[in-house]
């Protein structure tokens, strides 16, 4: 029992095919990021929030921190743009005053989605794996997107069709 | 010019809910080599589409789609389109959503131009397979 790397869910592609994953910003959909124990498994077949082996400490409550889609989004794309890549990036985001042991975590959306014909709640789109345990004891607990990129522009982004 | 892609914009409507695959209409438009098609055609547009008799303008309903997993692939499944008893020169095509304001999914180049007269004509595509299919990840 243990994280294995990061994973795009399978139910996260379908789910954009269906239409149903928004990230526009200011849409009202909210994306929140959950930290979990080594305790964790997950792979691409994990579809849904749990919190089962979610990290408890000080500062930290079930169910973790809401995300802010920041303004890179592309837009509808003119046809000058030297990028063909389509990608989502969001604001670091920080635990204050957190005593909390996390090896990794699940973003997920906080909604009921119809997803393959499926009802599937808290619907997750990605699973960060940190690659070891990293911890906090009473001082901020903070994740840290990877840079959109530059070459070309989203290349890097946590999220992206290239 | 034709340059086979998924286009840009068809990314960013999966990130913005916008189209979906599983119950609007796609459609297949054929295009002489004249068209100017790649990843930065947002739309169904009628320039340099081809014009025969029992062709109409934007092409012909897909049949059969179907979003479909495979492991960890998701793929979309079409059926080949075919036009009957009609004559043209076509380089390529673009799969549009005509449920969507006609947003664009795919260009597909022919490789070569495709020649038929008063026959029938078939769009083979890839097998529906999550190695071979068109639209996948």
């Amino acid at each position: 029992m243990a994280f294995t790397g990061n994973y795009m869910p399978t139910s996260f592609k379908v789910g954009l095919l269906n239409g149903v994953f928004s990230f526009t910003p200011g849409t009202g959909d909210g994306y929140y990021i959950a930290l979990y124990t080594n305790s964790a498994t997950f792979d691409a077949t994990t579809s849904a929030y749990t919190a089962t082996n979610e990290v408890t400490g000080t500062g930290y409550t079930a169910g973790g921190n809401l995300l802010t889609v920041s303004a890179s989004v592309p837009a509808p794309l003119s046809p000058f743009t030297a990028s063909t890549t389509a990608y989502i990036n969001f604001s670091d985001t920080t635990w204050t005053t957190a005593t909390i042991t996390a090896r990794g975590a699940l973003i997920y959306k906080n909604s009921t989605l119809t997803i393959g014909g499926a009802s599937v709640v808290k619907p997750v789109i990605a699973i960060l794996d940190f690659g070891s345990d990293k911890s906090s004891s009473a001082s901020n607990f903070t994740i840290q997107f990877p840079a959109i990129g530059s070459g070309p522009i989203g290349s890097t982004a946590i999220l992206r069709i290239a | 010019m034709i340059t086979q892609t998924v286009t840009t914009s068809f990314k960013y409507d999966c990130y913005t809910a916008q189209q979906n695959l599983s119950t609007d209409t796609l459609k297949m438009a054929l295009y002489t080599a004249a068209a100017n098609l790649n990843a930065g055609t947002t739309a169904y547009a009628a320039v340099n589409e081809v014009s025969s008799t029992n062709y109409t303008a934007g092409g012909q309903t897909l049949t059969g789609v179907t979003v479909s997993i495979s492991g960890t692939t998701v793929y979309l499944s079409f059926n080949n389109p075919s036009w009957n008893n009609v004559s043209f020169t076509c380089r390529g095509a673009l799969i549009y959503n005509s449920s969507k304001s006609n947003k664009s999914v795919a260009v597909l180049n022919f490789g070569s131009d495709k020649t038929v007269s008063n026959a029938t004509f078939t769009v083979i595509l890839p097998a529906n397979t999550a190695t071979n299919a068109l639209i996948r990840s």
